[in-house]
C-alpha cells in the first residue's frame, strides 16, 4: 500500500506536467505522446517543487504541496479541453514491423526481469541509501519536522559532507509528499526517483522513434535496461537520476526544435536547464555547458535571436537558484576547503591528471553494473556505422559539446578537490557517470544506423515520422 | 539448509536506519526541545586507529535520526552526543571540564551536557 501511495502522492504533477507539455506542442502521433509524457513527468515535479520552495520562503510554512499539483493539472486539463479540436489527446493508430515486434519481444522480455530485479531491490531498501540519509532525505525532515525553522537544513554547523548548500527540489517535493500523507513515508521519495527514471525512458525512447526508427528506440531502451545502476539508483532515493532527466531533456529538445522550430520547445528546455541546477549543484555545471549546446545550435542555424526564448524558460528557476545560492546556503565545500596555492598545486600534479583518467577508463568497462559496457556499446556502434541519410544530425555537434563539457567539468572538479582524490572518485564517479550517460545515449542512437536499414536495406518509417 | 530455515522475511526491509533511529530515540527524547546545534564525539576523535566507513555511516546516520536538530561534528556546544565504547569514553570525559553531565545509554551511547 505504501507504495501505491507513494506514487499517487505526485501523480498529479506528473499527470500536469504531461498535459501543459501536450498544449505547448502539439501532436498526436505515439512517439510524441510518449516524449511528451516523459518531458511532463520532469517538468510537473519540477514545478511543484520550486513553487512549493517558494511559499516555504516567503511563510516558513509547509503548505499547499496537493493544492499546488492539482491547480497545475487543473490548467493542463483546461488547455487540453479547449485545444481538443486542433490537438486531441488520443494516439494516432500504429503498426509495428515483423522485425519491430521481434525487437519489441526483446525489450519486454528484459522490461518484465529489470522490474521485477527493481521491486526486489526497492523492498530491500526501505529507506533508500548513503546520499538518501545524508542529503536529500536528511533535507526532507529538517523541512518537514520543523517547517517554521527550515532554514536550519542551510547551517553552516551542518559538517561538509552533508552537503547543506545542495539545492532543494528533490527534498522539497519529498517533505511536501510526507506532509500530505502525514507521515515520513520513505516510499514517497523512492517513488519520486521512480518517476524519474519513467520519464527518462519515455523521454529517451520517444525522442529516438520520433527522429529515427522504432527499432532503434526499441535497441536504446534495451540497452538503458541492460544498466542495472539506473534501477539501483532509483531504489536509492539519490538526485542522480533527476539531472539525468533533465541534461536528456534539455538535449533532446535541440534536436526537437531543429527539426520544427517551434518556440515552445526553446522555453521547454531553458525550463529544463533550470531545473537541472535547481536539483544538484552538477546541474549548475549544466546550467554553463546545456546553455552552450543551445547557443551553438541557434547560432549554426542563424536562429539567435531566438534564445529570448531559452531566457524565457530559465528565468524563474534561475532566479530562485541565484537568490538561494547567494543568499540562503553556506559556501560549497570544495570551495570553502581549497586554498590558492593549493589548487595551484593540484592543477600542476600530473599525476592527479593520470589517475582520473586512469578511473574514468576503468568506469567505461565496469560503468551499470551489468554485463553491458560502453565499450561493447561502442563496438556495436562500429559495426553499424554512422547514419547520413537524414537531418536529424544537426545538433549532434552541439549536443556532444554539452556532454563533452560536462565531463570535462567534472574531470577538473576532480583535479580541484580538496578532499581525498581515490576516495572522492570512488564515491561519485559512477553517479556522475549516471548524469550524462542517456544524454550521451541519445545521441548515439540518434546517429548510428536503425536495425530498420541494417536488415531490409531501407530505413522503415516509424511509427510517428508520417508527420 | 539451515539459513534458509533461519531467514526471517521481516528482516528484508531492515536496513540499519530502523536500528538507530530506535538506538536514539530515548536520547532524543531526553535533549530539550529548544537545543537547535548538538556536538558529536566518535572513535575518529579519540582513538589513533579507527574504522572510517564506519564512523562516517554513524555520524550520518545520527545526523539523519536527529534532524532537525544539527550535529556538529565537535565538541564546542552544550550539548554533546557521544557515540563511543565506555573505556574510550572515559578517555575522552578526562580531557573535558569536571562539571559535565552524563547520560549514559546501551551501546556505548552518552548525552553530555555541559553547564
Amino acid at each position: 500500500m505504501n507504495f501505491v501511495l507513494g506514487y499517487l502522492v505526485y501523480l498529479p504533477a506528473v499527470l500536469a506536467g504531461g498535459l501543459l507539455v501536450h498544449a505547448l506542442w502539439h501532436g498526436t502521433q505515439p512517439s510524441r505522446l510518449l516524449l511528451k509524457l516523459g518531458l511532463g513527468i520532469g517538468l510537473g515535479l519540477a514545478l511543484t517543487s520550486l513553487i512549493t520552495f517558494l511559499i516555504l520562503l516567503f511563510t516558513n510554512r509547509l503548505i499547499g504541496f496537493m493544492a499546488i499539483q492539482l491547480i497545475l493539472l487543473l490548467c493542463g486539463v483546461v488547455l487540453t479541453w479547449r485545444n481538443w479540436k486542433n490537438n486531441p489527446l488520443l494516439p494516432e493508430r500504429f503498426t509495428f514491423t515483423r522485425l519491430q515486434k521481434t525487437i519489441l519481444g526483446a525489450f519486454v522480455i528484459i522490461l518484465l526481469v529489470t522490474a521485477g530485479a527493481y521491486i526486489i531491490y526497492a523492498v530491500m531498501t526501505p529507506t533508500g541509501r548513503f546520499d538518501a540519509w545524508m542529503i536529500y532525505n536528511r533535507t526532507a525532515r529538517f523541512i518537514y519536522r520543523d517547517p517554521a525553522n527550515w532554514q536550519n537544513t542551510l547551517s553552516p554547523e551542518l559538517y561538509w559532507l552533508f552537503h547543506a548548500d545542495y539545492p532543494l527540489l528533490v527534498p522539497v517535493n519529498v517533505a511536501g509528499a510526507w506532509n500530505t500523507l502525514g507521515r515520513e513515508m520513505m516510499r514517497a521519495p523512492q517513488a519520486q526517483s521512480m518517476y524519474f527514471l519513467i520519464g527518462i525512458f519515455c523521454v529517451l525512447m520517444g525522442a529516438i522513434t520520433h527522429l529515427r526508427t522504432t527499432g532503434q528506440s526499441l535497441l536504446a531502451g534495451i540497452t538503458l535496461l541492460a544498466m542495472p545502476v539506473f534501477y539501483y539508483t532509483a531504489a536509492r532515493e539519490e538526485a542522480d537520476l533527476t539531472v539525468a532527466f533533465f541534461i536528456l531533456a534539455t538535449l533532446t529538445l535541440l534536436f526537437l526544435y531543429s527539426n520544427e522550430r517551434k518556440s515552445a520547445l526553446i522555453v521547454l528546455a531553458g525550463l529544463s536547464t533550470g531545473f537541472a541546477a535547481w536539483t544538484k549543484n552538477e546541474g549548475l555545471l549544466f546550467l554553463v555547458t546545456g546553455s552552450i549546446a543551445w547557443l551553438v545550435m541557434l547560432y549554426r542555424q542563424s536562429q539567435l535571436k531566438e534564445l529570448k526564448w531559452y531566457a524565457l524558460g530559465l528565468a524563474l528557476p534561475l532566479a530562485v537558484i541565484v537568490y538561494f545560492k547567494l543568499f540562503l546556503t553556506p559556501p560549497n565545500d570544495l570551495f570553502d576547503q581549497s586554498s590558492s596555492t593549493g589548487l595551484l598545486e593540484q592543477l600542476a600534479d600530473f599525476e592527479r591528471y593520470a589517475f582520473i583518467a586512469r578511473n574514468i577508463y576503468k568506469q567505461i568497462f565496469v560503468f551499470g553494473n551489468g554485463e553491458l559496457s560502453i565499450f561493447l556499446i561502442a563496438v556495436y556502434g562500429v559495426i553499424v556505422g554512422l547514419d547520413r541519410s537524414t537531418n536529424h544530425s544537426r545538433p549532434v555537434v552541439a549536443a556532444s559539446i554539452a556532454v563533452f563539457l560536462q565531463l570535462a567539468g567534472y574531470f577538473l572538479i576532480y583535479l580541484l578537490t580538496p578532499h581525498d582524490l581515490d576516495w572522492h572518485l570512488r564515491t561519485s564517479l559512477y553517479r556522475l557517470m549516471i548524469h550524462i550517460f542517456p544524454a550521451a545515449l541519445f545521441i548515439f542512437f540518434v546517429s548510428i544506423t536503425d536495425p530498420e536499414t541494417i536488415f531490409t536495406g531501407t530505413p522503415k518509417p516509424s511509427i510517428s515520422r508520417k508527420f | 539448509m539451515e539459513r534458509i530455515q533461519a531467514w526471517n522475511p521481516t528482516l528484508i526491509t531492515n536496513d540499519g536506519v530502523y536500528d538507530w533511529d530506535t538506538r536514539l530515540s530515548v536520547l532524543r527524547s531526553d535533549l530539550p526541545v529548544d537545543v537547535k546545534v548538538v556536538g558529536y564525539v566518535s572513535d575518529w576523535d579519540v582513538l589513533p586507529k579507527y574504522n572510517y566507513p564506519n564512523n562516517e555511516t554513524e555520524y550520518v546516520l545520527t545526523q539523519y535520526t536527529m534532524a532537525p536538530v544539527v550535529v556538529a561534528r565537535d565538541d564546542e556546544h552544550e550539548w554533546v552526543i557521544v557515540n563511543l565504547a565506555p573505556k574510550d569514553f572515559e578517555t575522552w570525559r578526562a580531557t573535558q571540564p569536571s562539571d559535565i553531565q552524563v547520560n549514559k545509554y546501551p551501546l556505548g551511547l552518552f548525552l553530555v551536557h555541559k553547564p
